[in-house]
């Protein structure tokens, strides 16, 4: 197969041979290492054969000598083709002028696609590549990724890192923003850890101050779990204040109550769903419709756009654009109260589910009722979370009580 | 099938059942026709005859006549 790709790019003749001595004929050819395919004999002063241009050209000599006639039947190949177009100016010209502009189409950016952060800012970086003159069609030898970099991380101070990657007609752009630190601990302060929420206390894990409650104890909020006070242990030993710090994990109890509208909007589509597409070169779209007005009444607008890509790293500079418009009526529709129960049990799980830093859900009770053309529900929410929480004590070292011993050496 | 091989002084004969011979050294083609070939190799002539026969390669190596060969003989002066 790919032989005979080959063959024909050089050029193959179908001849025949006439001649009374065609034996003596293929015998010179032979000698002479002119290939003949497919040989057949057609009349006894006849045959055909399959011969390269190249090899065609040396057959003169044989012929003359052995007093053969040779006839072209068919020419086949690349040279016949192009001898055959020659003439034919504009489309040489077309073909020329269509290796230029993909020529020149390949040498330029055609997407951009963006990996941020959600705290960058991403229109205020866009804005910055189309001052730098960076944008869809500009030429990538133009751009110097290591100069938008400098540029970015100049101007742009909510960033901490910026890249730029051009890999054939795509510039792949990556930031990230700069977070705050957190905060540190000073070493001077002196906190407490009280009680976020209410609840009983199921697991423990103090790791400085003095514990003033224990497992199985029901706490309120705002009360001391963990105190920054710890009295002394021994004679070496000093009362002080430290900064107490603890994990304390409790049961608790969330009462949540969430409302719905029984009577709600039902959207039916009409069935008369209408596509448009246009095709878009860069920034310039053109519409393949005429008529661009909107749609009476309500409907939904679905617009995809699908590019149009050699591979992973080439893309052509068109896209496809898809105008779906889904026309429909809403109809308003009567909910049964268990039917809306499990939304509102969603609902108000998500609902403590923010209110909770560390923990988890661990049981539901829900009661649903009706209230006026509404379905109301009232649920009780356990957790399991951690509710020490880092106050700062307001307590110096002279608010300590006085050792004895400390007393009774200021006495003498 | 399997191939049939033997040697006429500096000639090789391969006869690949009874739709191939490849003859191998400095042949030359006596007579061609669908029926009949004759082809000199040295002193001998080999004589194919069959239905159908053509001629798969020819050059000053190698010739090789696919077809269904029927008899394949040997002449001595003008055959």
């Amino acid at each position: 197969m790919v032989a005979d790709w080959i063959r024909l790019a050089g050029g193959m003749l179908v001849i025949r041979i006439h001649g009374a001595e065609l034996e003596r004929f293929l015998n010179l050819c032979a000698r002479e290492h002119i290939a003949l395919r497919r040989p057949e004999r057609i009349e006894i002063d006849e045959m055909q054969a399959v011969i390269s241009l190249r090899d065609f050209y040396r057959l003169a000599q044989t012929k003359k000598r052995t007093r053969c006639r040779v006839h072209i039947i068919k020419r086949r190949g690349l040279p016949f083709v192009f001898q055959k177009l020659r003439r034919r100016y504009a489309l040489w010209a077309g073909l020329l002028l269509m290796c230029l502009v993909c020529y020149e189409l390949s040498t330029r950016i055609w997407l951009i696609r963006t990996n941020m952060e959600p705290e960058v800012d991403a229109s205020a970086v866009m804005q910055e590549l189309e001052q730098l003159g960076i944008g869809i069609g500009t030429k990538s030898a133009d751009i110097d990724p290591r100069a938008v970099r400098l540029h970015m991380m100049t101007e742009l101070d909510e960033l901490k890192y910026f890249s730029v990657n051009i890999s054939g007609n795509t510039m792949e752009i990556q930031a990230a923003a700069v977070t705050d630190p957190p905060e540190k601990e000073t070493d001077s302060g002196t906190h407490s850890v009280v009680a976020s929420r209410d609840g009983i206390v199921e697991k423990m894990s103090v790791h400085r101050g003095t514990e003033q409650c224990s497992i199985g104890d029901a706490v309120l909020q705002g009360q001391v779990l963990v105190d920054a006070l710890v009295e002394k242990q021994g004679q070496l030993d000093t009362t002080r204040l430290v900064d107490a710090n603890a994990e304390i994990w409790a049961s608790t109890r969330y009462y949540v109550t969430r409302k719905m509208a029984l009577e709600a909007g039902k959207k039916i589509k009409t069935g008369q769903e209408k596509r448009r597409y246009a095709i878009c070169f860069g920034k310039t779209r053109i519409n393949l419709f005429f008529s661009s007005s909107l749609t009476q009444g309500n409907c939904d607008r679905i617009i995809t756009t699908e590019e149009i890509r050699l591979n992973e790293h080439l893309v052509l500079p068109v896209s496809l654009c898809c105008e779906t418009t889904i026309p429909y009526t809403t109809k308003t529709v009567l909910h049964d109260a268990e039917e809306v129960q499990a939304k509102l049990e969603y609902g108000a799980r998500r609902s403590v589910e923010r209110q909770i830093q560390e923990g988890n859900l661990t049981s539901m009770q829900a009661d649903l009722s009706t209230e006026q053309d509404a379905a109301v529900l009232y649920a009780t929410i356990w957790c399991y979370e951690q509710i020490g929480q880092r106050v700062e004590d307001g307590r110096t070292e002279a608010d300590l009580p006085q050792d004895e011993q400390t007393e009774n050496d200021e006495q003498q | 099938m399997g191939a049939t091989d033997f040697s006429l002084g500096g000639t090789s004969i391969q006869l690949e059942g009874n739709r191939q011979i490849v003859m191998t050294g400095h042949c030359a083609i006596l007579l061609y026709s669908k029926e009949e070939m004759r082809v000199r190799c040295g002193k001998l002539i080999v004589r194919v005859t069959g239905d159908g026969l053509e001629l798969r390669t020819l050059d000053e190596e190698e010739l090789a006549i696919v077809g269904l060969i029927a008899e394949v003989g040997f002449l001595t002066g003008e055959g």
